[in-house]
């Protein structure tokens, strides 16, 4: 068998059949040949989730650009759908042929948040492939996995192939055609291993191990093979401009969580907030010139036929030219009826003016996230911005016109007091007051007040990866101390649960023997752990007693500056001496200026183009 | 300029929700760069109207739309322009223009008929003679759960015409029902109606919606035959 059988009587059975018939406006199909490389791109989330992401549309047109690949996409089937394959022994399949997994040559997953892991366990039992890489026979396809999380990929490294650290769009085509020479050639599975450690940004975990002390930490990082590197350099795309973009997304059956054209306005961040892993990994800033936007604006407008038109970064407003681009996009939207939605802008005069121009209405609520609730905690994260300059912005949003704004929050930063914590109530109290201030005749009535905080998570790759998290009690307790600080019924609070945050530190920093965490949590039935209502925290501490681990070793616990991390060989691009750096800063309470202001020397500088390279 | 699709639904692409095929009309109408009229007001949305939802999994072969055009176009051109966009299993097969006061379709359709297949092999306690008995009597009594609760209603009246066939594989119903907005008779509850209560109500039907009709001048009138201006 080489595809399934959809049948309709499976498909009535299922919530949202849409999901899973695949053939949307702008989906790709291909005439099938004997020496096609098929590829299954695998996002271990359910349909609606991943069809938001824009990565997988930019890789997904990217591989398919090519005659002789043949990209697919896979998504984790909903629980009633599971329910359903297993009953009819149908493997897992690929949307847009119904191919089954076992049958392509490479299966991909993108790794966007650590909580996805046990889906991508359960689609690759699903799909009848042994979920151990040593398991695994000459015939089955190669595990590939890269996104974001890959950048400390040992929780996984038994399960996978081939780690792609770094951007897409450099690599793969070198992958593609060195797989091609190998089938060719008739070589083993381990042979075409062997060969791909020559090529920059691949890291193959079989050729690496660790050796442990016996207090647990890393004793030493071992290479197995004598061409394996001891470091993998993240690659990236030197020029953003040239760099391929899709003139077409695929418009998802149903609707998606984001339903709209994607418009990459810059890849990095200048501003390095020190909890912040993106900010640090996807260095340096790239920004694409305005002409540039404009025109992949026009076209996948004119290709997908949306309504919606969003721009995607870090930090919209230090998009150099915001002015111009702005103006010039929305003359463009104005035209073509379409709705312009800006994320991720600061609170100033100048977001809030913009927010104003673009939405005629004011319905939705405006989000800000000063993320900590003190000066001095904010200048702990360096996160640039002053109390003054929030309620400024907040003012200016009231007068505008809105009467209900968002604001996120951390909890657990390092250095943090009671008094930080308290500070996030007093700020959220200040902000009310800025409302009251207004003359009634200038507001909109019904002030409305969300805070939300999540928990602080210490990532790889940030200034705060030595740092120790705070545990499941602290942060009740601190959710508590919250809680009882807001008086004012206009203020509502909510919170993330912590027990999610803990487990997803616990994998975030883990090593190699984390991966036995991941699969006993498999074994005991997690799955969709990253939707609340699936995630079974008894099931999680019971998979770690069966593999040995234990929580507060890889979430609570301090790290010394000379201990091994586990991702220790991968090269990000910032070096080990920055983040110590920035770590020290932050003990210190210390800013560090913007990438604009002023160059840190993070290391990252070694592209030609780009910020780096301005001052 | 108002213009009147017809169209087919069929493939796995009749899994694809009411809201969501409108949704794709409105995005495939952009892409076709079809000279769409829009809505005035805050939130300008383009005029594009449909007839009766199509339940999920139910095919159809004369599905129905109307659109307003700021210009003068060719019907023909709009009906290739769309096909040359639209996905696979849903096609537009007709495009006229309709006079300016033609009213709306969801208030114009007043019956629709449906070609329904049950499989013998799983449907063992039904026969054709006993659903052709059940038809013959005078009242056709089944309860259905509604906004109120669970009403009783005789369903009889609703049935304009129905007929059955079999073939080796299928028993073959020939349904056309009143339909609309003011009497609707689902081919879902027909069947409650008329299957072995044995048989339940969840296994797979393949049921195919083949026109939508208005009534006109006393008698049934497919929509693609109504107010077609030449
Ligand atoms: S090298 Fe300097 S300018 Fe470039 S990303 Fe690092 S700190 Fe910023």
């Amino acid at each position: 068998m080489t595809k399934i059988n959809l049948s309709d009587s499976i498909l009535s059975q299922v919530d949202k059949p849409a999901r899973y018939i695949g053939g949307e406006l702008n989906s790709c199909k291909k005439g099938i040949t004997q020496d096609m490389m098929r590829f299954a791109f695998c996002f271990p989330d359910v349909y609606e989730v991943g069809m938001s992401h824009l990565g997988m549309q930019i890789l997904y047109h990217f591989f398919n650009r090519r005659e002789d690949v043949y990209c697919e996409r896979v998504f984790a089937p909903w629980a009633d759908m599971e329910k359903l394959m297993k009953l009819n022994h149908m493997p897992l399949f690929s949307l847009e042929t119904h191919t089954i997994l076992k049958n392509f040559d490479f299966v991909g997953f993108t790794l966007q948040y650590e909580m996805s892991y046990t889906n991508i366990l359960n689609m690759l039992e699903l799909a009848d492939i042994p979920l151990y890489s040593e398991e695994r026979s000459e015939e089955d396809p190669l595990i590939i996995a890269g996104g974001p999380c890959a950048c400390n990929p040992e929780p996984l490294a038994p399960f996978i192939d081939i780690f792609y650290i770094g951007e897409g769009e450099v690599t793969y085509d070198v992958l593609f055609d060195k797989y091609k020479e190998w089938k060719a050639s008739g070589k083993t599975k381990r042979e075409f291993l062997e060969q791909l450690l020559d090529v920059e940004g691949l890291y193959i975990p079989c050729f690496y191990a660790e050796t442990y002390h016996e207090d647990g930490t890393i004793k030493e990082k071992q290479t197995l093979h004598p061409k394996a590197k001891d470091k993998i350099k993240k690659v990236i795309v030197k020029d953003i401009d040239q760099v391929f973009y899709p003139e077409v997304q695929i418009v998802p059956w149903i609707q998606a969580i984001h339903d709209r054209v994607t418009l990459e306005m810059f890849r990095g961040c200048i501003r390095g907030c020190r909890f912040c892993q993106a900010g640090m990994i996807y260095r340096p800033v790239r920004q694409k010139s305005k002409e540039v936007l404009l025109q992949h604006a026009k076209k996948l407008l004119r290709s997908t036929g949306y309504e919606e038109i969003s721009l995607a970064s870090l930090s919209t407003s230090d998009y150099e030219d915001l002015q111009c681009f702005s103006e010039e996009l929305m003359s463009l939207c104005q035209e073509e009826f379409v709705n312009i939605s800006l994320p991720s802008l600061r609170v100033d005069a100048f977001s809030v003016d913009l927010m104003k121009k673009v939405q005629e209405v004011r319905k939705s609520s405006l989000t800000f996230a000063p993320e900590a609730g003190t000066q001095k905690l904010r200048d702990v994260i360096n996160k640039n911005i002053t109390e003054e300059e929030i309620l400024n912005g907040c003012r200016l949003a009231f007068e505008g016109g809105w009467n209900r704004v968002k604001l996120y929050f951390m909890l657990g930063l390092p250095n943090e007091t009671e008094e930080d914590v308290k500070g996030i109530a007093a700020l959220a109290e200040k902000i009310a007051l800025v409302y009251y201030q207004i003359d009634k005749e200038k507001r909109q009535g019904g002030l409305q007040l969300v805070v939300s905080t999540s928990c602080f998570v210490p990532k790889p790759f940030t200034p705060f990866q030595w740092e120790p998290q705070d545990s499941v009690a602290s942060f009740m307790e601190k959710h508590n101390l919250l809680k009882n600080s807001i008086k004012r019924k206009q203020i509502k609070y909510n919170h993330h649960d912590a027990k999610t945050s803990i487990l997803e530190a616990v994998i975030a920093r883990g090593d190699r023997r984390v991966s036995a965490l991941i699969y006993r949590a498999f074994k005991n039935g997690c799955t969709f752990d990253s939707w609340g209502e699936h995630f079974r925290y008894e099931k999680w501490e019971q998979a770690a007693e069966e593999a040995g681990i234990d929580f507060d070793f890889y979430a609570t616990r301090a790290r010394g500056y000379d201990e091994i991390l586990p991702w220790d060989h991968i090269d990000i691009g910032v070096t080990k001496k920055f983040l110590m750096k920035e770590n020290e800063k932050a003990k210190d309470i210390v800013t560090t200026p913007n990438c604009r202001e002023k160059c840190s020397a993070c290391g990252i500088s070694r592209l030609e183009k780009g910020v780096c390279n301005e001052n | 300029m108002k213009i009147r699709l017809k169209f087919v639904k069929q493939g796995q692409v009749k899994f694809v929700g009411h809201l969501d095929i409108m949704r794709l009309f409105q995005r495939a109408i952009k892409v076709a760069q079809i000279p769409i009229a829009y809505s005035q007001g805050f939130n300008p949305h383009s005029l594009v109207y449909f007839a009766m939802p199509l339940s999920v999994g139910v095919s159809s072969t004369g599905e129905y739309m109307d659109i307003v055009t700021t210009i003068d176009v060719r019907p023909e051109t709009i009906k290739e322009q769309l096909n040359k966009v639209l996905v696979e299993g849903i096609e537009m097969i007709d495009a006229f223009c309709i006079a300016e006061d033609t009213g709306s379709l969801m208030s114009l359709v007043s019956a629709a008929s449906y070609e329904i297949h049950l499989p013998k092999a799983t449907f063992i306690h039904t026969s054709s003679a006993a659903m052709t008995d059940k038809l013959e009597e005078e009242s056709l009594v089944v309860h259905k759960k509604g906004k109120k609760g669970i009403q009783v209603v005789d369903i009889k009246p609703m049935i304009l015409a129905c007929t059955l066939e079999e073939n080796s594989d299928d028993i073959v119903i020939n349904l056309k029902a009143q339909a609309g907005s003011s009497q609707n008779l689902s081919p879902q509850l027909f069947l409650k109606a008329i299957l072995n209560e044995e048989d339940g109500t969840d296994k797979w039907v393949n049921i195919t919606r083949k026109e939508l009709y208005v009534y006109d001048q006393a008698s049934y009138v497919p929509l693609e035959c109504y107010r077609r201006i030449v």
